[in-house]
């Protein structure tokens, strides 16, 4: 049995650069009480958004990545054993209630839907929990805000959200970023040496222009910040741009190959 | 072996420049593309600067103008075309470029850019307008080979990965220098583009262009998207460089792809390799639906059937009774004061977890278009049983596919995406379903092996099903009786070998035993007369396939 999950973030993100009008649309979701919904690919800045909102809006961040054996008790709390004793501990979802924080639920499909369910009541009007094994009813403080993060990306029937839960939610649309925003994330940001942070994103370009199956998401921001950090460790271009895009992407010898001539080609 | 390796790679950066796939191959005297593949000479350098250079062009669609026929042996033109419509790519699409080519390629700058390639194209005709030529190795532009392809069901070649392409007009050379081959390619193409003559052509072979046809305008025949949206008689070669760049992104996903595969040559017991070439397209779904007939089918039934193959052990927490204790519910349990709480202690394993991928494939052939005296043809009796065999494979939970198949000879094969494994089942799917209309041969074997390429790639569940929907008759150009049938027997077992079971149906088909026995080989395999019928077996079958897959 494990322990509840404890991420608390302490938040200390370093800055983001908007592509649309996101930071306003939390910021009144926020404001009106309504949870959010993130949809896009992996690696384009979801997570990175939420930490720079919570440290915006100056609360704390709780974050729980999701998986399928995530319980309602793994978010709500259970009694543990100690020593002799069985003593009630909070879990993530009702310690950000309780501190009124922001209770970031990551990639929420690969929650298991009997687990979702129970955000419902939170997610409409009545923002309550129910604490059944302490007999507690608790009601979100003002601060407190529910945000989910998803990838349409896969889409299986079973791997989705019920609409029951989609409509309670207001959804943020993330996709990759324009080249000149991906430029500043890349050199502001990151402090990547811009000529090297140019060939990255035509680099990028290319490889999403590939329409393979896979292959698109493989060379998110996230991978290109990457390539950027290692070279600035002192790698050669070449070398952190296989490292961090070509190889993590495909074990297809193939494939590998073509990218690795991507990169010779657009890196010099 | 280190031509096909440098082809290979070669080709990933034509295919991630063009936006869509594009085979690049060696064995030509001039560099050329024709939207699809790409032929240089082996000598050719700089390479990459060459095969850039192509690759924009297909970006830019500058080889999908109608008229490109007028090049036809005019080689200077055809050098001065290249040359403008290599600069007005540049203007829009530079940036797709690494930084290093896309200046080298800059160096090569026209005084004035054209705004579309029909705008270049009167220019490169035009002897008084100045054009800065490009070096020799950039090669040229074939309008004879354009023009064919285009002929050719409004597709390009299918991309090919060993050299050959189009082999039987090796002598574009003389074809684009000879003005004789332009009155002949005139003759089948209008100067719309809409080539009434090829049309009919096409038509009698069974690939007609009907309106709302799986291969409806919209789709042409799958090609159209490979040319770049070449299907309106408009085009976008009238659109300028900055739409371009927006088009050309949005046409991306669909784009056809080329597979080859060999085939089993029965009498001498080998394999011919690199045989066929399937051509996989999704077609563009029309725009409005089109009334059903309610099917006959008995959906429960069938959902029940399938409900019960391809599950695996799942593990329940919160059960009666079971092999292990919950330790987390016992702590709650003895914790409990009133001991009120909930007693389910246990977690057991069930099979319940859906784990089954299924693909199935869908016989669009002429031939299944015979009616019987209900006046229902095979054609339609089976696409309502894959429609709900997808259906409720989807409702259950399982990743299936929809694919449907035909042929006109071993470079045609055609396998229509009706359903990706990854795309939801929903209207623009069903629409894609109702469009189709049966026409052309069928070489099943080739269908078969695409389709267990695209099965292999599957390695999300452990239980992996073909199924086929075919009246059992294999027939295509140089493919048929028993040639035909062994081939499509060993394609079957091909698959089979790779753990993938496979299931025949023949709805409504009057093919006799023996040749179904032979066709199939050691598959499973029902003959019905209607789908009612097939429902009720179809557990069984699909079991015994499994079990001989394994």
């Amino acid at each position: 049995m494990s322990a509840p999950q404890r991420l608390h973030v302490p938040v200390k993100s370093v800055g983001y650069v908007p592509v649309q009008n996101e930071v306003e649309l939390f910021s009144a979701a926020h404001a009106a009480a309504l949870p959010v919904l993130l949809k896009g690919p992996t690696g384009v800045g979801k997570t990175r958004f939420v930490e720079h909102m919570a440290e915006r809006l100056d609360l704390p961040l709780i974050t729980v990545p999701c998986h399928e054996d995530l319980t309602a008790a793994d978010l709500v709390g259970r009694y543990l054993l100690q020593g002799n004793q069985t003593v009630w501990v909070d879990g993530p979802l009702t310690r950000a209630m309780r501190t009124g924080a922001i209770c970031y639920l990551d990639e929420v499909v690969e929650a298991r839907a009997d687990t979702i369910v129970v955000l419902h009541p939170l997610m409409d009007h009545r923002r309550e929990l129910h604490i059944e094994r302490l007999g507690e009813s608790l009601r979100a403080p003002a601060s407190f805000m529910l945000v989910l993060s998803y990838n349409p990306g896969y889409q299986s029937l079973m791997k989705d959200l019920k609409a029951s839960t989609r409509q309670r939610m207001i959804a943020i649309d993330f996709a990759f970023p324009p080249a000149h925003v991906e430029l500043e994330v890349l050199t502001s940001l990151y402090a990547i040496d811009r000529s090297y942070a140019e060939q990255l994103i035509r680099l990028a370009g290319a490889i999403r222009r590939l329409d393979d199956e896979g292959l698109s998401e493989a060379a998110s921001t996230r991978a290109l910040v990457s390539a950027g950090k290692l070279h600035r460790g002192g790698m050669s271009g070449r070398d952190s741009a296989v490292a961090a895009i070509a190889s993590p992407l495909s074990d297809d010898e193939e494939v590998r190959r073509g990218l690795v001539e991507l990169i010779d080609t657009y890196l010099t | 072996m280190e031509d096909r390796e440098e082809e290979q790679r070669l080709s990933f950066v034509a295919s991630a420049i063009a936006g869509v796939p594009l085979t690049v191959s060696f064995g030509d005297k001039l560099a050329s593309c024709d939207g699809a593949s790409l032929r240089l000479p082996r000598s050719a350098e700089p390479r990459r600067l060459v095969v850039a250079a192509h690759a924009l062009l297909v970006a830019a669609h500058s080889l999908h103008t109608p008229s490109l026929s007028k090049l036809i042996g005019r080689p200077r033109a055809a050098r001065r075309f290249l040359a403008l419509e290599l600069q007005r790519a540049l203007a829009g699409l530079g940036e797709r470029l690494p930084h290093t080519i896309e200046s080298a390629l800059r160096v090569h700058a026209q005084s004035v850019v054209s705004g579309s390639a029909e705008q270049s194209l009167r220019r490169a005709l035009d002897s008084k307008h100045p054009v800065v030529e490009l070096p020799a190795y950039f090669g040229t532009v074939r309008g004879a080979r354009l023009t064919w392809a285009r002929l050719r069901g409004k597709q390009a070649a299918p991309p090919k990965t060993s050299h050959g392409t189009l082999a039987q007009h090796d002598d574009d050379d003389e074809l684009d220098h000879d003005p004789s081959t332009k009155k002949l390619l005139t003759l089948f193409t209008s100067p719309l583009g809409g080539g009434p003559v090829g049309d009919l052509f096409l038509k009698l072979m069974g690939f007609g262009r009907s309106p709302g046809a799986g291969e409806g305008d919209d789709a042409g025949g799958g090609g159209a998207q490979a040319l770049g949206g070449e299907a309106t008689t408009t085009g976008p070669a009238t659109q300028s460089s900055e739409q371009l760049a927006q088009r050309s992104r949005l046409l991306a996903p669909d784009a056809p792809r080329g597979f080859q595969y060999p085939e089993w040559h029965d009498t001498v017991q080998r394999y011919r390799p690199a045989w066929c070439d399937v051509l996989e397209f999704a077609p563009e779904p029309p725009e409005h639906g089109v009334a059903r007939e309610r099917s006959r089918i008995p959906k429960r039934a069938l959902r029940a059937q399938l409900a019960r193959v391809g599950v695996e052990f799942q593990r329940h927490r919160g059960q009666l009774d079971g092999e292990e204790l919950d330790l987390d519910r016992v702590v709650r349990f003895a914790t409990d004061p009133d001991r009120q709480a909930d007693a389910r202690l246990y977690s057991a394993s069930r099979r319940t977890k859906r784990d089954l991928t299924l693909l199935v494939l869908l016989d669009i052939s002429q031939s299944t278009a015979d009616k019987n005296e209900a006046g229902e043809s095979i054609f339609g009796q089976q696409r309502e049983l894959a429609r709900e065999l997808v259906r409720s494979a989807h409702a259950l939970g399982d990743r299936v596919a929809l694919y449907g198949y035909h042929s006109r000879g071993r470079h045609h094969v055609h396998c229509l995406r009706v359903k990706g494994f990854s795309e939801p089942f929903g209207t623009r799917t069903e629409r894609r379903l109702d469009a189709l209309q049966p026409g052309g041969l069928s070489r099943l074997g080739a269908a078969v092996r695409h389709a267990s390429h695209l099965l292999g790639k599957e390695t999300q569940h452990s239980h992996r099903l073909l199924l086929v929907l075919s009246d059992g008759f294999a027939y295509d150009d140089g493919y048929e009786h028993g040639y035909a049938e062994a081939d499509t027997a060993k394609a079957l077992a091909e698959a089979s070998k790779r753990g993938i079971a496979c299931v025949c149906l023949n709805v409504g088909s009057d093919q006799d035993d023996a040749t179904l026995s032979r066709l199939y080989g050691e598959s499973a395999y029902l003959r019905c007369e209607s789908p009612r019928r097939a429902v009720p077996a179809l557990r069984k079958l699909i079991r015994s396939a499994m079990t001989s897959s394994q």
